[in-house]
């Protein structure tokens, strides 16, 4: 058994003075684990992945992310090791190419203009889009865009990647194509998404919230195969298990 | 509204072309940049009668634009923005300033339809020259430019941004004006009652962006400062290019070029 | 209302370059006092909306045409006259590039015109007193039309003193205010309009947005800020009008006569001459300095020959050159 990667405790949080969004929520991930978020709208899905970035302070319980706990003063060192890739492309690529909003992360850690070079060589490479280097974000079609948002936190070298609903606005070969890029990408990720099919192809565990809380947790296959369980919190099968 | 259609290809096709691999393209932005400025001011310098003087001011465009192979009529379109107030300005010189100041056999020519050629001439020279910085340099890099010449980097970042969502904003506002249309139809515009909601829920959803364009930047380190990026080596051409143009130029406005060619033929 | 740069001389252009570099650097100041790092993605997309919006048509009830917001006083109504006046500049920057809205070496006179007044004026001489015990729709209104029309008036008006001292026109002065100040006052009047329904819709939707505004107080017209806001302006308009149409024009007449060399008189006032002066000792590249010049290059048929062989030459040249690399380009 590999040790814990992110260790998540009681975990409650409210925007503002409002309801609790993420209400007593616990998680563990091991390393090299491959987790799909699964939920309603509003579910708490987006807010919990965002929190674990820092964007949300302040929470209740404990994040600890190999080791470190995560707090206002830890952020840039866990920034570092966690690339989120946001659901809306145009938020995150806000540089004018994609060679220039893949450098801004390394630049922004002080890295010698050599060793960028290499990062962006590196993530450019690991997402396969090498030749759009040059190319200007607004000409890029929505699958490249994604593919570019996802290079852009690699060139950090995170050890984990947060997507938050990264196939909508896909068309099916865009998305064939992501899933085969984050499948070579073999270190945490978890995955936050209403496309049953996307996460049964990429995911090898699933967990289900719901009003703030791990509903149901375990082999993604066995979660997704249980049709009662999906349909008391307002989901369906993916398409490829009722095809069949 | 195909207005804003035409602004996104504008800027589509400017950008593709800045982004070409020519000789102007790759050279330095300070130098173009300076020199460009450079060229407009000697142009603008003509007094207002000196219009032989002034089009040998079109060897500059003429010659970039053969080098960097770029399309006049593209350029030329460009007028119809500065046009309506140079013509506002100008068109009534030849009421107002009767004296002949030229007589070519028995016609003569008055200063004031002199000086209103000239002012229709150095809009067109202006305009051409600011297309050819445009059509051959990217943003970021004038921008780059600007910060050699110490604009503070808050203004480049803010010009770079704003730049960059302009696309974003202009097809969304694209996309509300038609959804406008489709619900009014045969309306020019967009009715008063609509002003409000129609600009403000597309205001609120922009400061939304900004909100997640900043998550963004935050969660890739970024702390008020932009890192700078790299620094392109120096190449002969980069000096040469601007330096050769403006003593070209100034030697055009300081000599009388014009009349010693004329006086060989007349 | 752009100026062009054939419109202004290098001295003129050079002059407002330098008053709104001067504005620019005390607007990233203020700015970086703020410290707050939200501020710069927010200026980006800001300008960016503003430059949509600009875009888009407004039906004017009762005519057929059409208005546009006002990007200035928007600005500044929720960013701030400092940060709002950089991120104009940024979209002036841009229009000026790709849309040659303006041009580089007029981008200064621009920045001042429409920057300037709009951010500085707008938001400091009149949003920030009338906002300053809460906002209402009532005051959003007649902030924002005031605001709009004044500083309209203010960059209208500079459009034309700045043409009128390049020298490149020979319209009278008081023919070209007559025909500027009026058509500005029905723009202002409609972009003050437009501009005025999305802040009150910002005001009710998102109030905290808004800059200057005392999220605290109740947001009733306080009579006296009002009415000191209005007598202020009024003063402004009045006081500008009435000095128009007594003792200016003949003095500003006389003072482009001067510098454009059209006309000799013979009263030598000495502000005039000083300011005369000053213009010759600060110009690059001024109209005269180049003596001889005038008469050797423009008035003689030889120099008409020589341009017309110019351009004959250079059109030549451009068709063989493109035939060359045509035929290269073919055979490669």
């Amino acid at each position: 058994m590999s040790h814990i990667h992110m260790d998540i405790e009681n975990l409650t949080f409210a925007y503002g003075a409002g309801e609790p969004v993420l209400n007593g929520l616990n998680l563990h991930v091991a390393e090299d684990e491959s987790v799909g978020i699964i939920g309603a709208n509003g579910a708490g899905k987006s807010t919990f992945l965002r929190l674990l970035v820092g964007l949300h302070f302040p929470f209740s319980g404990s994040v600890r992310i190999e080791e470190i706990p995560l707090e206002k003063k830890t952020l840039a060192k866990i920034r570092e090791k966690i690339g989120f890739v946001f659901q809306d492309s145009d938020s995150q690529l806000f540089m004018t190419t994609v060679g220039e909003d893949v450098a801004f992360a390394p630049r922004n850690y002080g890295l010698p203009e050599d060793e960028v070079k290499k990062r962006v060589d590196d993530a450019l490479e690991k997402v396969h889009i090498s030749h759009l280097r040059d190319k200007s974000i607004y000409r890029l079609s929505g699958g490249e865009k994604k593919l570019a948002s996802l290079a852009t936190i690699l060139s950090l070298t995170p050890d984990m990647i947060l997507l938050d609903e990264p196939t909508v606005a896909l068309d099916p070969r865009n998305r064939r194509n992501l899933i085969k890029v984050i499948n070579e990408y073999d270190h945490v990720k978890l995955i936050a998404s209403h496309d049953l099919d996307f996460i049964w192809d990429t995911c090898a565990r699933t967990v289900l919230i719901a009003s703030g809380k791990i509903a149901a947790d375990g082999p993604t296959e066995q979660i997704m195969r249980d049709e009662a369980l999906l349909q008391r919190y307002g989901l369906e099968s993916p398409l490829s298990l009722t095809k069949r | 509204m195909s207005k804003i259609s035409d602004a996104i290809s504008e800027i589509q096709s400017l950008e593709a072309l800045s982004r070409g691999p020519g000789f102007v393209n790759r050279l330095h932005p300070l130098g173009k940049l300076l020199l460009t400025v450079f060229f407009i001011a000697v142009t603008v310098s003509f007094p207002k009668y000196s219009l032989p003087g002034l089009i040998t001011m079109a060897v500059y465009p003429a010659a970039v634009f053969l080098v960097a192979d770029l399309s006049f009529g593209e350029a030329l379109r460009r007028l119809r923005v500065v046009l309506p107030l140079v013509c506002v300005v100008g068109i009534l010189n030849p009421f107002f300033d009767r004296t002949p100041v030229l007589t070519i056999g028995t016609l003569a020519v008055s200063g004031g339809v002199l000086s209103m050629v000239t002012l229709m001439v150095k809009a067109v020279l202006t305009v051409l020259a600011g297309y050819l910085l445009i059509a051959t340099t990217p943003i970021e890099e004038i921008c780059r430019a600007l910060r050699l010449l110490h604009l503070p980097k808050v203004f480049t970042v803010v010009v770079l941004l704003i730049y960059r969502y302009v696309t974003v904003l202009l097809a969304e506002a694209r996309r509300i004006t038609q959804a406008y249309s489709l619900r009014a139809p045969g309306q020019k515009g967009v009715a008063w009652k609509a002003w409000g909601p129609l600009l403000g829920q597309m205001l609120l959803r922009s400061m939304d962006r900004a909100e997640g364009v900043y998550d963004a930047m935050l969660l890739r380190g970024f702390t008020g400062e932009f890192a700078a990026g790299r620094e392109a080596k120096l190449r002969p051409a980069d000096i040469l290019w601007p330096v050769v143009w403006m003593l070209i130029l100034l030697a055009l406005r300081l000599f009388p070029v014009t009349s010693w060619i004329g006086n060989l033929f007349v | 209302m752009h100026m062009a740069d054939a419109l202004v001389t290098p001295a003129v252009a050079g002059t407002l370059y330098a008053a709104s570099a001067l504005t620019a650097g005390w607007s990233v100041r203020k700015v970086r006092l703020e410290d707050n790092p939200k501020k710069v993605p927010v200026m980006g997309v800001m300008g960016a909306f503003v430059f949509a919006a600009q875009m888009i048509n407004f039906t004017i009830p009762g005519t057929g045409s059409s208005g546009h917001l006002c990007g200035g006083m928007m600005l500044s109504a929720l960013l701030g006259p400092w940060a709002g006046f950089l991120t104009m500049i940024g979209v002036l920057l841009i229009q000026c590039l790709f849309f040659a809205d303006g041009g580089l070496l007029a981008l200064g006179c621009n920045i001042w015109n429409m920057a300037f007044y709009g951010c500085f004026v707008g938001a400091l001489a009149i949003w920030r007193p009338m906002m300053k015990n809460g906002a209402s729709r009532g005051k959003i209104l007649l902030a924002s039309v005031l605001g709009c029309v004044l500083t309209l008036q203010m960059g209208a008006f500079s459009v034309t003193l700045e043409t009128l001292l390049s020298g490149v026109t020979e319209l009278p002065f008081s023919v070209f205010v007559a025909a500027m100040q009026p058509i500005h006052l029905a723009i202002g009047l409609v972009e003050g309009l437009i501009t005025a329904a999305v802040l009150i819709f910002v005001h009710e939707a998102r109030p905290e947005l808004l800059w200057g505004v005392d999220k605290t107080a109740e947001g009733k017209m306080s009579l006296g800020a009002t009415l000191g806001v209005l007598g202020g302006a009024a003063l402004v308009i009045g006081g500008g009008l009435s000095l128009l149409a007594s003792s200016l024009p003949d003095g500003l007449e006389w003072a482009i006569g001067r510098v454009a060399g059209t006309e000799e008189l013979e009263a030598a006032g000495s502000v005039y001459e000083a300011a005369g002066h000053a213009q010759e000792a600060t110009s690059f590249l001024p109209d005269y300095a180049f003596p001889g010049s005038e008469s050797a290059l423009g008035t003689t048929v030889s120099g008409i020959v020589g341009a017309l062989i110019v351009l004959a030459v250079l059109v030549a040249a451009a068709m063989l050159f493109r035939f060359f690399r045509n035929r290269k380009k073919a055979t490669a």
